[in-house]
């Protein structure tokens, strides 16, 4: 059996002392008389009287059992099963450096030598043209209870993934492209000869990795030539390529392999937004594009997030950044591909990319501190996020607080932790209104991102693999919550006395 | 409230309070038939006038009193709530407010052997308030009580009004004590102060009883059926003091601890026919 929840233990602290103090009280009283005689008169007519046997005091039992049983119910104890184990490996494109893929490789090796039955599944996040198996299968074994051990890279690391599951992240930098010039030269032979020039840097992540074309009246991209990742920072190249004789035009662009196309991700703006954003993704390397497209969104003042909830419709900027919501809704995933450009690698990777931020619909759910969720960082805790609303994370350093409306999106801002928890508790009892973070956050449009120095944290403690991944089965809280419920209607019920008398 | 006596007790101070005796005094009783050898000063002459028959007038006989408050110091005292001890000085500080303003003394003394002053006497109302202040600051009620009076030096309780508060737990022995008081001229009066928790305690199941003053223990597994018996022998042994009391020519005044103190000083008074 696991307790999922064991930091409610410690409950067992107060506990002992307060059934040792009730036993201690209704074991035996203590009575001072300024005479024993009178009562020495009557034990010598009623010798039983004089009998210390302890009556067997059913109150306290009973309540200490209540006790124990509701410490055990937080502490959501789950019996384990033989099978146990789905380890998911990242095989997206970002994933072809070779030192990642190696790397994963080493790691899930590692991770499977030290388990017994295991189920090794790949994953491909480009595989989208149905529901996204991967993710689906994340979902079922959340639902199912079951610890996953997910080895990917940043890019596809979730920030909000399943309690239950452990994030291995390979960090290895892959290059990524952009195109630098681009010239077609047309000969006799209804060939065309295409000059790119291309460059990369290995500051950025991304998988930018294809050079794409697409002719004048097609709808569809043709892959010319693959991008490997290598050590040279610029490249040229001449392509001849077939091209249909009524074509006057073409465009080329780099696509990555595991995203979608940034011209579907600009369809996904919902219309009610004040601006509809065009990217030519073709023209820029990724992170630049990205980087547009969060200057634009932050100068029309888009919510990154609509605030229908978690399962909205596609509509947020990491979305249309990245993947479709769609993918998203049964496993409560986010995608967080807006997040590897140059200015956020190191704060995001820490704080963001790798779990340790909680979309809680509609400040519906509460986490404090540790204990609920292992992936969660050491020294900071997610206290708030609703849909569309801010995130609020508690720095345990420094012992304040950072909000955003979105770590991609907003600015982070320092904010006294209890005035904002009671004003967070205000809004849940709905005294104050929460959808309008405008109204009590500051924003800070200009500061993207979060200083990473203020958020500083242990990375191996991140990338520790979580424990050994089970098959669990359902809680037994309610279980024993509804034990502990009918022990207290049976004390009702019986009206047990504090102190039992004996019959003389 | 007007102070009376039954003994008269012979002092200095030309006397204070009527006696019930008839004798040499200011205030007028009645008159009876005049006898040879009644002092004629005595004869009411204007009933001669009237009626032509010789009657002499009768008056009280005026004494002093000199009041001794003996209190009962031990631990068992310290039971209640409040405390017997605590309702015992009160009840003394109320009784000397009452007579101290009549320039009755007043002495507390602690019931031991020697008699111990618990604080000055009390001859007028300027003496009260520091003797308040001192029966206040006494320390808890502790120990035993070890009166014992045939050794007390006699010219510490006699021709007194001797006023005993105590819980009478060895009531036989204080009685017979305090009823040898009066062959020294004294007017005892007795008050037993019990508290409702020792007659009433409230408790069930395992107890550990303890005798504060004993220091022995006893444990018991305590039901409604003993309890109840607990509380008659109680109540019997506060019968059991009124007979004792009474067998001796002591009047004997039962107060509860939590009894207001008003009522406390009139019954007091009434027991001890201080008033009337």
């Amino acid at each position: 059996m696991t307790l999922f929840a064991p930091i409610f233990l410690w409950l067992f602290l107060p506990l002992g002392l307060l059934l040792w103090w009730r036993f201690k009280r209704s074991n035996e009283s203590r009575l001072d008389v300024s005479t024993l005689l009178l009562w020495r008169k009557l034990v010598e007519n009623n010798k039983s009287a004089v009998s210390v046997r302890q009556p067997m005091n059913w109150r306290v039992i009973l309540e200490a059992l209540v006790g124990v049983l509701l410490i055990v119910a937080l502490s959501d104890p789950r019996f384990e099963g033989d099978e146990s184990l789905l380890v998911l490996v990242d095989q997206g494109g970002s994933m072809a450096a070779p030192q990642r893929r190696a790397h994963a490789e080493a790691v899930a090796k590692r991770f499977l030598d030290n388990r017994q039955s295991s189920l090794l599944r790949r994953f491909a996040p480009e595989n989208r043209q149905t529901a996204s198996p991967w993710r689906h299968a994340l979902a079922d074994s959340w639902q199912a209870g079951m610890r996953v051990e997910l080895i990917t890279d940043s890019l596809s690391a979730d920030d909000n993934l399943p309690f239950a599951m452990g994030v291995t992240i390979i960090e290895e930098p892959v290059a990524n492209w952009g195109i630098v010039a681009a010239r077609a030269e047309l000969e006799d032979s209804g060939k065309l000869n295409l000059f790119v020039a291309v460059a990369h840097t290995q500051s950025v992540a991304g998988s930018a990795n294809r050079l794409m074309v697409r002719f004048e009246g097609s709808d569809q991209d043709q892959l010319i030539h693959d991008l490997k990742a290598g050590s040279r920072s610029r490249e040229s190249f001449i392509l001849p390529i077939d091209v249909p004789r009524d074509v006057q035009s073409l465009t080329l662009r780099l696509e990555e392999s595991d995203d979608l196309s940034f011209d579907n991700a600009v369809t996904l703006w919902r219309p009610r937004m004040r601006g509809r954003l065009v990217i030519e993704s073709s023209k820029k390397n990724t992170a630049s594009t990205l980087a547009a497209i969060h200057d634009a969104a932050l100068a029309l003042r888009l919510r990154p997030y609509g605030s229908e909830g978690v399962n909205a419709e596609p509509q947020d900027v990491v979305v249309s950044a990245g993947r479709p919501r769609s993918e998203f809704s049964a496993a409560l995933v986010v995608a967080c591909d807006l997040l590897p450009s140059s200015k956020l690698r190191e704060p995001v990777r820490a704080d963001t990319i790798e779990g340790s931020l909680s979309e809680v619909p509609g400040l519906s759910s509460w986490r404090f501190g540790r204990g609920f969720a292992e992936p969660l960082p050491d020294k900071m805790d997610v206290l708030v996020r609703a849909a569309g609303m801010p995130v609020v994370l508690k720095d345990n350093i420094s012992n304040s607080v950072l909000i955003a409306d979105d770590p991609m999106s907003a600015g982070w801002t320092e904010q006294a932790f209890f005035p904002l928890l009671i004003r967070a508790f205000l809004a849940e009892l709905g005294l104050v209104g929460i959808q309008d973070p405008d109204s009590w956050l500051p924003k800070k449009p200009s500061s993207v991102f979060m200083p990473a120095e203020s958020l500083a944290l242990s990375t191996p403690e991140f990338s520790r693999p979580s424990e050994p991944g089970r098959r669990v089965r359902e809680s037994m809280s309610p279980w024993l919550g509804l034990l502990a419920a009918i022990l207290v209607m049976v004390l009702l019920a019986l009206d047990l006395p504090a102190i039992r008398p004996v019959s003389t | 409230m007007k102070l009376h006596v039954r003994r008269a007790f012979s002092g200095e101070g030309g006397g204070a309070v009527r006696a019930r005796r008839i004798g040499m005094g200011h205030e007028f009783h009645d008159h009876r038939p005049y006898t040879d050898g009644d002092d004629f000063r005595h004869i009411d002459w204007n009933l001669f006038g009237r009626h032509g028959d010789l009657y002499v007038k009768r008056f009280r006989q005026e004494t002093d009193l000199e009041f001794l408050a003996i209190l009962d110091r031990s631990a068992s005292m310290s039971l209640g709530k409040p405390s017997k001890d605590i309702a015992a000085r009160r009840l003394i500080c109320a009784l000397a407010s009452c007579f101290a303003s009549r320039a009755q003394p007043f002495e507390f003394r602690s019931a031991e052997v020697t008699l111990p002053s618990l604080c000055a006497p009390v001859h007028s109302d300027a003496d009260l308030e520091a003797a308040m202040d001192a029966l206040e600051k006494l320390p808890p009620a502790a120990g035993r009580m070890s009166l014992n009076l045939a050794q007390t030096p006699s010219n510490k309780a006699r021709n007194r009004v001797v006023l005993f508060v105590g819980d009478f737990l060895d009531a036989p022995s204080s009685i017979a004590q305090l009823a040898a008081l009066k062959t020294d001229h004294c007017e005892v009066i007795c008050v037993l102060i019990c508290a409702e928790e020792e007659r009433a305690p409230r408790v069930l199941g395992p107890v550990h009883l303890k005798d504060v003053e004993g220091h022995s223990t006893l444990r018991l597994n305590v039901d409604q059926d003993l309890l109840d018996r607990y509380i008659q022998a109680f109540d019997n042994h506060l019968s059991e003091c009124q007979r004792h009391a009474a067998g001796a020519g002591l009047e004997i005044a039962i107060i509860n601890a939590e009894c207001p103190l008003d009522e406390a000083v009139l019954a007091v008074a009434r027991r001890g026919a201080l008033v009337r």
